[in-house]
């Protein structure tokens, strides 16, 4: 659990003890990774806004360093819009302060169940320019080869394993998070614009396609 | 888009003077040179008349040859002789006779005979209308040329002219708000120029007043941002605390600690608003509500203020004399306040002091020096900037601080035109020096 406020990480840090974790509590980001190394945590709270070395530069450095544990990052968010800090440096969740404990504790607890790595079955597949073989967990768009942090690559397997079948927020919740319980899905949209953005960077078209009020679907015609 | 109805242009207005002030010269011209052509001809008439009379008054019979005139020879009330015309009676001179209708004018002159006969001697007498008509007709027509040539050449050179004015319209409609192009400049007509200046320099003070209001507001947004996250983060302490009380059966003992974490950060999300709220204040105080006040008072109520909440710190004041300065005594209070609130929260002293006295160097100008020293545990130097910014919290932030304490304290000293320094004190602790302009 990292926050640079002692009140936050005092209060939160006895939530979750109290819900039945083990809690190390960091105080900014360089402790963060510090203790991380030390003694790797099956799970990170963090905060992004932070002095010094902040929520979004500790996800960055884990990642690369190839370091796959789960992370939900504390955002201070005034809107909820499809921007959030950290989810596109290779966070798996976020919360919006002041946020629920038990919201966090059902997520930290799915999280945490998932395991780091989901088993895709099925072939490789190819939906208009955008190829994906679930075996290497490569994702190119015409030929080349685009990073997806591992919530984007497992959204977009389980989408295309079905192509043409649509499939609601509720269920990709559960199938990419885990997440079986009633929560709030906006994180599935925030992921969604991320994958359509690294997609589309080339001017490829559109694979993900939203279905108004069900959920999306992965097909190569745009709807109409 | 309907435009409303503009007024007539420049170049037209022009147009029109130029023809209407040459009308004015051909109706001018010509009403003179009718004049002289009128008399002109009366005066030829005349002398016709009167060479037709010198000449038949000496030959010998002159009357029956009468060719363009009549003529009437009289010997008293007698006709002697006569054209088929017959001249009334006339005195000698000239006169105008109407005969049938006829107007001639008459030159009546004694005939070259002993009997005293009068000879009259009349030509026709074409009217003022009939001699004037054919001239006045060409001269019309000459006229209405030289007055559509007038307003053609007004025509021209005022689009030259109002060039310079044209180019100052198109330029000055590629200005706008968000972008900063060259201001209009144009050469070519005195007035457009000076427009051009007025422009620029209105362009130039439109966009220094456009620059402060984004600064402004660019402030105001990132002061509205830190102070949403200062006030999210002990609610999210609070939430979290909450949802353990709600949804936990605890044992009496973490009860009693959250509830009293709960009282502490409300306490603290109350201080941030307040400091909040002063902020605001301060950015609002008037010139007009500056008072002259005692300081050395001052510092003497806010010593006792503190004897009461803190009764384990003492607060001494060095000296006695009353010190007067113009300001807003209640933002030196509440700097003098939180410099003390500063340094038995967060530095945990115990014994303050507090001074001021006039610092006397003559290029600084004469400024008040208030004085906090404490003995606590002081700040490292390379914190000393950075915890008088807004937000900003020392290596030990305690529980309960809005970190906005001492950016109070720096926003009261430049508004009172001086400046808060942090150093090492004397005592062990901290000092902080705030100058205010006296």
């Amino acid at each position: 659990m990292v926050d640079d406020d002692p009140d936050v990480r005092h209060s939160v840090g006895r939530g979750l003890r109290m819900s039945g974790f083990t809690v190390d509590t960091a105080v900014d980001g360089r402790d963060a990774l510090r203790q991380v190394a030390a003694d790797p945590p099956d799970a990170v709270v963090l905060d992004i806004q932070m002095p010094g070395l902040d929520g979004v530069a500790v996800v960055t450095a884990l990642r690369a360093m190839g370091n796959e544990v789960p992370i939900c990052v504390l955002s201070a968010l005034d809107t909820v819009n499809d921007r959030v800090a950290g989810l596109e440096a290779g966070a798996d969740d976020y919360l919006i302060k002041p946020f629920d404990i038990a919201e966090l504790v059902a997520r930290l607890r799915a999280l945490l169940r998932r395991g780091t790595m989901l088993q895709h079955r099925g072939s490789a597949r190819t939906i208009g320019s955008v190829h994906l073989d679930p075996a290497s967990r490569l994702v190119f768009v015409d030929g080349v080869r685009v990073d997806l942090t591992k919530r984007e690559f497992e959204l977009l397997a389980v989408l295309s394993e079905n192509i043409g079948v649509v499939i609601t927020r509720e269920r990709l919740m559960e199938q990419v998070w885990g997440y079986d319980f009633t929560a709030d899905t906006n994180v599935v949209d925030v992921f969604i614009s991320y994958l359509r953005k690294k997609l589309e960077a080339g001017g490829a078209a559109r694979v993900v396609q939203t279905v108004r009020g069900v959920g999306f679907v992965v097909r190569e015609e745009p709807t109409r | 888009m309907t435009r409303p109805q503009r007024s007539l242009s420049v170049r037209a207005r022009v147009a029109w003077a130029a023809g209407l002030a040459a009308a004015l010269v051909v109706l001018v011209g010509a009403g003179a040179s009718a004049v002289t052509w009128v008399n002109n001809e009366y005066q030829q008439r005349d002398r016709r008349v009167d060479a037709v009379a010198q000449a038949l008054a000496s030959a010998g019979n002159p009357i029956s040859r009468g060719q363009g005139y009549v003529a009437t020879l009289r010997s008293g009330d007698t006709v002697l002789e006569s054209t088929p015309v017959t001249l009334p009676p006339a005195p000698a001179g000239l006169t105008t006779e109407v005969v049938r209708g006829v107007t001639y004018r008459v030159r009546t002159v004694p005939a070259d005979r002993t009997d005293g006969a009068l000879l009259s001697v009349g030509v026709r007498d074409n009217p003022t209308s009939a001699l004037v008509g054919p001239p006045a007709r060409r001269f019309a027509l000459a006229g209405a040329a030289a007055v559509a040539l007038a307003a053609v050449l007004g025509w021209v050179f005022a689009g030259r002219a109002v060039r310079p004015l044209r180019q100052l319209i198109a330029q000055t409609r590629t200005l706008t708000s968000n972008t900063y192009p060259t201001p209009p400049r144009v050469r070519g007509a005195a007035e457009a120029e000076e427009l051009s200046d007025a422009i620029t320099d209105m362009w130039a003070r439109m966009t220094a007043a456009q620059d402060r209001t984004r600064i402004a507001l660019d402030s105001a947004r990132g002061f509205a941002a830190a102070a949403a996250h200062e006030l999210r983060t002990p609610l999210t302490a609070m939430r979290t605390d909450l949802d353990m009380l709600r949804t936990h059966q605890l044992p009496q003992r973490d009860l009693d600690e959250i509830v009293g974490d709960l009282i502490r950060t409300q306490r603290r999300v109350e201080s941030t608003v307040t400091a909040l709220g002063q902020l605001a204040a301060g950015e609002l105080m008037r010139p007009e509500d500056r008072i002259s006040f005692d300081v050395t008072e001052l510092l003497d109520r806010v010593a006792r203020e503190c004897a009461r909440t803190d009764p384990n710190v003492r607060v001494t004041i060095r000296g006695d004399e009353p010190i007067y300065v113009t300001g807003w005594p209640d933002g030196i209070r509440l700097a003098v306040d939180n410099l003390i609130r500063n340094a038995i929260t967060h530095g945990r002293a115990t014994e303050i002091e507090l001074s001021a006295a006039p610092s006397g160097s003559v290029e600084h100008g004469h400024l008040l020096e208030l004085r906090v020293d404490d003995n606590g545990v002081g700040l490292p130097v390379s914190e000393r900037q950075r915890v008088l910014r807004r937000f900003e919290r020392g290596p030990h932030p305690q529980v309960g601080g809005s970190g906005l304490g001492l950016a109070l304290v720096a926003q009261q000293a430049s508004l009172h035109g001086g400046t808060i320094t942090l150093s090492g004190s004397a005592l062990g602790g901290l000092r902080a020096l705030l100058t205010i302009t006296p």
